[in-house]
């Protein structure tokens, strides 16, 4: 499929879109990957995909190219999940057990079990650590799934979350500590026999 | 090192992130202290679970969408410089009402004036010319914010 370069005004710029298509086109799967373990929805990370996205070209010009292009990606896309994360936080929430404000009448939720956006886990090993991540705090969970998915060094999640070697450090074993906690609680008989 | 220390080591040291002084110093700790040993166990485990959660791909027809879905939002954006070029023309009409305010305050101070003092024919004429005037910058150029200095200028000038 070819996308037209309608948009660009100069061979530069038509370069320069060339360029992020087939980074974009080259990335998108692994970023893709990354997105769901971060927001634990599917339709969540295609936003987040799709906005890491819209932003990196806002800013293509100051991506250094000899970094690595995903890199400078999940550094936008982690920035981006946790202004997320926050923005939410920052809503107001209502009880469910109130009447709706509008209508008066009880909330009438969809069922998620039986979205097909919900994630299909493969075992309920890998629901039990999902629904931990997404109890994590942000900045560990980012940390955590930088280093132990993604298999960046300390020095590498550092520059990504734009933040000292040490603070990564106390994050990534912190975040591993809240996991183990949670797979604790819910879990004693699987994960009990180690102390907490 | 005491455990404190040692339990704010312990990622970096499943991680192969400390300097070889540290490294040994932790392993000493470990191999003497059963508590802190379990919790280097607990951390490799929960490592061991991450890094070994299955990949999810997304749906077939992702990236097409995601690319429609980008030219869109670059539309969105130059939408965006077109409404921000709206916004400055509403700065220049704000402009304009603005001086046509200062106009009108001007014209009724000339009318109030005491120290002019002229006859209400004077008045009435001046007050045609003015208004000529600023009809005539308006329709000249409707940003200008020259009416209020051609009108200063035909107030000292009569």
């Amino acid at each position: 499929m070819s996308y037209s370069v309608a948009g660009a005004q100069t061979p530069v710029q038509a370069d320069r879109r060339e360029l992020f298509e087939s980074l974009l086109t080259k990335t998108h799967r692994h970023a893709y990957h990354l997105a769901v373990r971060l927001t634990g929805k599917r339709a969540d990370a295609e936003d987040l995909v799709q906005e890491a996205y819209l932003r990196a070209f806002r800013f293509f010009h100051r991506y250094d190219s000899s970094l690595p292009f995903t890199s400078w990606l999940y550094r936008i896309m982690t920035n981006a999940h946790i202004d997320e994360v926050r923005r939410r936080g920052k809503l107001k929430t209502t009880s469910l057990d109130d009447p709706h404000p509008e209508t008066g009448a009880a909330w009438d939720l969809p069922d998620e079990t039986a979205s097909p956006e919900r994630l299909v886990f493969t075992d309920e090993l890998e629901a039990e650590i999902q629904d931990g991540l997404n109890r994590m705090t942000p900045d560990f969970r980012v940390a955590v799934l930088l280093a132990d998915m993604e298999g960046f060094s300390y020095e590498e999640v550092s520059q990504i979350m734009g933040t000292s070697i040490g603070t990564v450090r106390s994050r990534i074993h912190r975040g591993r500590k809240q996991l183990r906690n949670h797979l604790l609680s819910v879990r004693p008989d699987r994960y009990g026999s180690q102390r907490k | 090192m005491n455990c404190r220390m040692i339990q704010t080591r312990l990622a970096a040291f499943l991680d192969r992130e400390l300097d070889a002084g540290e490294t040994a110093q932790v392993r000493r700790h470990i191999e003497a202290c059963g508590r802190c040993s379990d919790d280097l166990d607990c951390c490799r485990s929960v490592k061991r679970l991450i890094s070994s959660l299955p990949t999810h791909h997304p749906k077939p027809g992702f990236e097409e969408r995601l690319l429609n879905a980008f030219w869109r939002g670059r539309l969105a954006n130059a939408g965006g410089r077109s409404r921000r070029a709206a916004n400055s023309m509403g700065w220049g009409a704000a402009l304009v009402a603005g001086v046509a305010v200062i106009s009108a305050l001007t014209v009724f101070q000339l009318q109030q004036g005491p120290t002019q003092n002229p006859s209400e024919s004077r008045q009435a004429e001046l007050r045609r010319m003015l208004e000529n005037d600023q009809a005539y910058d308006q329709a000249r150029n409707p940003l200008s914010p020259g009416i209020r200095v051609n009108l200063d200028r035909d107030f000292e000038a009569r």
